[in-house]
C-alpha cells in the first residue's frame, strides 16, 4: 500500500492506493495516529486508487474512526469505486462511516456540520 | 477447468505472497473487475482464518489452497492444521451480527456473504478444510487480462 498525507487547513488527507490488508493495516493506523495525537481530527481517508481491502483493513479503519471520536474529531471516507464500497455494504460499516463518492463532498461536508452545530 | 494447488508456511512471508499469487491468478481470469474482487476478498479472509486461527501463525506448519475455475465456477479450498470448527460453528459465525466497533470478527461473514457456498469439513489426512463456491459470470471484456496488484 502507498500512503500519503497532505493537509488543507485543518483537514488532514490521506490518499491510499494498493492493498488495504493484514500487511498494510498497521502501516495506516501508526501514520494516522501520529495525525491524530498532533491534534488534526478532521481526516479524510481518500480510497480512490484501493485495488483491494478485507477485514483486517476495514479493522483498522474501525481503529481510526474510534480514536478521532475519541478526539471530538471527524473522519470522511472516499469511495467511488463499487467494488470496494461494496464490502463496507455487506458488512454494515456503511452505517457508521461518513462515505461520500468524491473527495470535494467529503470536504464540503465538514463546513455543512459546521452550520449545523 | 484451470486447477491451481499451493502449500505455504504459516509466514508472514507467505501472507504477501499468496496474495499476490491468487490476485494474479484471479486478475488472469475473464472476469469482470466486482467479481474479481469478491473472489480475491473470499481467498484471503479463508488464507488469514487458516493463518491466525487454524495454524496460530506457526510457520512448522502449512497452509494448503486449491483454486479450481471453469466458466462457471470458482471453488477455493484451504486447509489447515488446526482443529477447526463444525459446519454448525461455521455457520453461527458466519451469520453472528458484529459490533460496529469491533475491528475483528468480519471475516467469515464476508466470506459468507460474497461466496455462494460454503462448507467445512476434516481431509483424510485430519486437516480442516474450508471449502467456498461461487458462480461467476465471465466479461466481454477481453483486454488487460493481468493487472499486476499493487502493493
Amino acid at each position: 500500500m502507498d500512503i500519503s498525507c497532505r493537509f488543507d487547513g485543518d483537514v488532514a488527507t490521506f490518499d491510499i492506493s494498493g492493498r488495504l490488508d493484514q500487511d498494510s493495516a498497521g502501516q495506516l493506523k501508526a501514520a494516522s495516529r501520529e495525525i491524530v495525537a498532533a491534534g488534526n481530527c478532521k481526516m479524510i481517508i481518500d480510497m480512490s486508487r484501493l485495488e483491494f481491502i478485507n477485514s483486517s483493513g476495514l479493522g483498522s479503519l474501525v481503529s481510526l474512526l474510534k480514536d478521532i471520536r475519541t478526539n471530538n474529531g471527524s473522519l470522511k471516507l472516499v469511495i467511488p469505486a463499487p467494488f470496494i464500497r461494496e464490502i463496507f455494504e455487506i458488512t454494515q460499516l456503511c452505517n457508521i462511516f461518513d462515505i461520500y463518492s468524491d473527495e470535494k463532498n467529503a470536504r464540503r461536508s465538514f463546513n455543512e456540520a459546521l452550520v449545523k452545530c | 477447468m484451470n486447477r491451481f494447488a499451493f502449500s505455504f508456511p504459516t509466514t508472514e512471508m507467505s501472507l504477501r505472497v499468496a496474495d499476490d499469487i491468487f490476485g494474479i491468478i484471479i486478475d488472469a481470469q475473464n472476469i469482470e473487475r466486482m467479481e474479481r474482487h469478491r473472489l480475491k476478498v473470499i481467498v484471503s479472509e479463508l488464507f488469514v482464518n487458516a493463518y491466525l486461527h487454524g495454524n496460530k501463525a506457526d510457520p512448522a506448519k502449512y497452509i494448503d489452497v486449491v483454486l479450481e475455475i471453469d466458466e462457471n465456477e470458482f471453488v477455493v479450498i484451504v486447509k489447515d492444521r488446526g482443529d477447526g470448527l463444525s459446519r454448525e460453528k461455521v455457520k453461527a459465525l458466519s451469520h453472528a451480527v458484529v459490533d460496529p466497533q469491533s475491528e475483528h470478527g468480519r471475516g467469515l461473514g464476508m466470506m459468507h456473504r460474497l461466496g455462494d457456498k460454503v462448507d467445512s469439513f476434516k481431509d483424510s489426512d485430519g486437516r480442516f478444510c474450508v471449502r467456498v463456491a461461487k458462480k461467476i459470470k465471465e466479461t466481454n471484456n477481453k483486454n488487460g487480462l493481468v493487472d499486476l496488484p499493487a502493493r
